[in-house]
């Protein structure tokens, strides 16, 4: 499991967000304590305060009544989400100037793969900078950064110097580092297993790496094994590209990409095993398309190898397609050009772009009406009785031996909470 | 090889031959043109795997031989040569050029690692009027696919259909068909289907001159025998889908309309129309057809009216405009009718001037008008 080139991920994290937008937004909260929450006249808590908020003792979570008794003066402001998914839309183009590899982790959290990207932008801490600059040019806010070679201690890096921060976590002082860190302070170690681990003496890190394995494993499960492997700083979770930006934008508003990405339960090295993943994405993705009355000419194929390298590669085509086989076919002569029976493949993406929607040219052929009313009628029986109730021959096989879609996965979804969920989840969108 | 040619005489034959060479090429020597010399001609010989052309032209060869040059950097030299006897000499796969004071050198490849050409059978040659072929061609080449999902689609279809020889071209969504009455391919019995590509070619070539061009129906190939020069195209296997069955019989409403009228007016109309579907909407009320089109993205909106001679009951309809201004500009005369049925069927175009020895009916299926 553990990848065997060593990668560079850098961990995002806007400072102070939403209430940076807002002091961006307007000059006159400018260095003055505010405090964004739900409803200002409600019973909302805060869900960001700005810097000078913080200084009073303000803290995300706070009941409005708390907030105000901490810092009287403070300015409460509604959430306006349009307002922070359209920067951070923003932020995501300037992440793509830098590496195509950038998983989204929440509004103002994304990790950026960039091993292999030192020709281009220098060190790892040269880029940062740039990164940063860039950023600061084009939004006016300010981040901090985080670099290590997992996403798990990206995360933790990323916390070492806020606001404005920017620290390197570098591999011969991961052990150090974390020695002494609270085992909260993990991302994935939530207040339940914190009250637990404690119950079995346990900590910091330090002693939860030192804590005997099997005991983890008899008490946890799976999790346990996880958890030691956590505590040595070990996460072998690669960026996941970035959700289709449909995701942020929501419904109703100009989406630019469909598609989905699966990592593989093993890697393979077996060409028809690819296939059928590819046949199957190109479902998802052509269902998706037709529910959202999408129909787009660019296919995109993105394949990880299991060195982690990656291989994405897109083709644009003539006609407007929302048909799972043209997206599989094209995006099938994309895999032609992969060796994988020496590479293997750990991860297969499809997505579709160039996307129109609605306006659909008619076909003359009566066979392509026919297929057009037995995709109709086949993403009917799905919607009714579940996901790949009807499916291509191809897949008969592949569904029944292997439960790689969930039936609880929904593309909306993106489950990133630790535990049996995010273990079973291996579908993930892609943008 | 030894030999001197007039400048302008080479570079003739050479910017013909250069748009057979494919711009992107696996293969070096595909990017190559093969040069043999024998006695007082020189042949002039690319090829792109699919299609190949061959050309020969007189000079003074003093000696045999054959050689591949790089074609695009051969024709630039001589492009750029001033008008004068050029002397070429070939040996070990290096040409050498004199021009007037100039000495010019280029690497080949290996003669023998250029593609075989097809051998041409002139036994099995049949004629047909070098104008009659390209008013075919260019009448139905418009409408060939370039979706490469559907290979059949990705030439014209030519078939003989009793007295009559006939072409074909569709993309799924519009269809061009011209007949010509008692112009029979005798050597042709089963339908076969063309890529654009060398049609483009021999349609250049032709240009206006009146004159036979032979035709050699192989296997898996075409041939066509200009004289001087040779072409040849591998054939798009088939079948070729169905065409007559959606070629609309019983379509009862009649729009009849000015030509260069409709042509303007939709062109000018569909300027504001979504750059991806060129949707423009034809509104068809007693006597008058009202073209509108908005483009959401930018906020745009037109519309303008147009007389016309309709008398069936009121109908919308959504075309994507190109497809519209296609066909209208390959029909002849100064009238069109639109034969129209509903919404979602497709609509049959022709000239109201119809030619007696021909027949030329172009489809075209509307958009799904959304509101």
């Amino acid at each position: 499991m553990e990848p065997k080139k060593k990668r560079t991920i850098l961990h995002v994290d806007m400072d102070a967000y939403f209430a940076s937008v807002e002091q961006k937004a307007n000059p006159h909260l400018r260095g003055k304590p505010i405090m964004v929450c739900g409803d200002p006249n409600g019973r909302s808590v805060v869900t960001t305060s700005s810097y000078e908020a913080r200084a009073w003792g303000v803290k995300t979570g706070m009941t409005l009544w708390e907030a105000k008794k901490a810092c009287p003066q403070g300015i409460l402001l509604p959430c306006d989400p349009d307002k922070y998914v359209e920067v951070s839309l923003n932020l995501l183009s300037i992440y793509k100037e830098f590496t195509p590899a950038v998983e989204v982790f929440s509004i103002d959290e994304s990790f950026l793969d960039i091993t292999g990207t030192e020709r281009l932008f220098g060190t790892p801490l040269q880029l940062a900078e740039k990164l940063k600059k860039r950023i600061r040019e084009e939004t006016g806010l300010t981040c901090s950064v985080g670099i290590a070679s997992t996403k798990l201690l990206a995360k933790l890096a990323s916390d070492m110097r806020k606001p404005d921060g920017l620290f390197w976590l570098k591999d011969e002082k991961v052990a150090e580092f974390l020695e002494d860190l609270p085992i909260s302070e993990i991302c994935g170690i939530g207040p339940k297993l914190t009250f637990y681990l404690n119950k079995l003496g346990i900590r910091t890190c330090g002693e939860l790496s030192r804590y005997p394995v099997q005991l983890l494993e008899e008490r946890f499960g799976k999790i346990g094994i996880y958890l030691h492997r956590m505590a040595l700083g070990l996460d072998e979770g690669p960026v996941l590209l970035t959700e289709s930006e449909s995701e942020y934008k929501g419904d109703g508003e100009k989406v630019k990409s469909v598609g989905h990405s699966i990592t593989l339960p093993k890697d393979t090295r077996n060409r028809e095993v690819a296939k059928n993943y590819l046949l199957s994405l190109s479902e998802q993705v052509a269902r998706r398309l037709r529910r959202k009355h999408y129909k787009g000419k660019t296919v995109s194929l993105v394949i990880r190898f299991p060195d982690f390298s990656h291989f994405s590669q897109q083709k644009t085509i003539k006609e407007f397609i929302d048909d799972a086989r043209e997206i599989y076919q094209t995006a099938l002569s994309l895999l032609e050009q992969i060796n994988i029976e020496t590479l293997g493949v750990r991860l297969v993406g499809v997505s579709v772009s160039n996307l129109i929607k609605g306006v659909g040219q008619l076909s003359l052929f009566r066979e392509e009406w026919r297929e057009q009313m037995l995709l109709e009628a086949m993403d009917e029986v799905n919607d009714r009785y579940g996901e790949f109730t009807l499916t291509w021959g191809r897949l008969l096989d592949k569904v029944k031996t292997t439960n790689i879609l969930s039936p609880a996965w929904r593309p909306e979804k993106h489950v990133r909470k630790f535990g049996e969920e995010y273990l079973d989840s291996h579908c993930e969108p892609v943008g | 090889m030894k030999l001197t040619i007039l400048k302008s005489k080479l570079l003739s034959a050479l910017q013909d031959i250069v748009s057979v060479i494919p711009s992107k090429t696996t293969l070096p020597i595909l990017s190559h043109i093969l040069i043999e010399a024998d006695d007082s001609k020189i042949k002039l010989a690319a090829t792109d795997l699919d299609i190949s052309m061959t050309t020969t032209l007189e000079a003074k060869v003093t000696k045999k031989g054959e050689i591949t040059v790089p074609a695009k950097t051969f024709t630039d030299i001589i492009r750029e040569s001033p008008e004068t006897q050029i002397e070429i000499n070939a040996a070990d796969n290096r040409m050498e050029l004199k021009i007037n004071h100039g000495v010019y050198k280029l690497p080949g490849l290996p003669v023998d690692e250029f593609p075989k050409l097809p051998t041409v059978n002139l036994s099995k040659e049949i004629k047909i009027a070098g104008p009659d072929l390209c008013r075919m061609i260019k009448k139905t080449i418009y409408a060939v696919s370039t979706d490469e999902t559907r290979p059949a689609l990705n030439g014209i279809l030519w078939q003989t259909k009793g007295e009559n020889i006939q072409m074909v071209a569709t993309d799924g969504h519009r269809l061009a068909k011209f007949s010509q009455k008692n112009k029979k391919l005798k050597g042709l019995h089963e339908d076969v289907i063309v890529p654009p590509k060398i049609l483009n070619v021999l349609t250049r070539l032709i240009g206006d001159q009146e004159k036979e061009v032979g035709l050699i129906f192989e296997e898996n190939s075409l041939i066509f025998d200009l004289g001087d020069t040779i072409l040849s195209t591998r054939l798009i296997e088939g079948p070729y889908p169905s065409y007559e069955q959606v070629i609309p019989k019983d379509n009862d409403k009649k729009l009849i309309v000015e030509k260069e009228l409709l042509a303007n007016t939709v062109k000018r109309v569909s300027i504001l129309s979504n750059l991806l579907t060129h949707q423009v909407k034809f509104a068809l009320k007693k006597d008058i057809l009202e073209l509108s089109t908005a483009n959401f993205d930018m906020g745009g909106e037109a519309k303008e009216k147009i007389p016309c001679d309709y008398k069936n009951e009121d109908l919308d309809l959504g075309y994507n405009a190109l497809y519209i201004l296609d066909a209208l500009k390959q029909i002849d005369g100064d009238e069109v009718i639109f034969e129209l049925s509903t919404p979602v069927s497709a609509g049959m175009v022709y000239s109201t001037q119809k030619k007696e020895d021909e027949d030329y009916v172009c489809l075209i299926m509307p958009l799904r008008l959304v509101e």
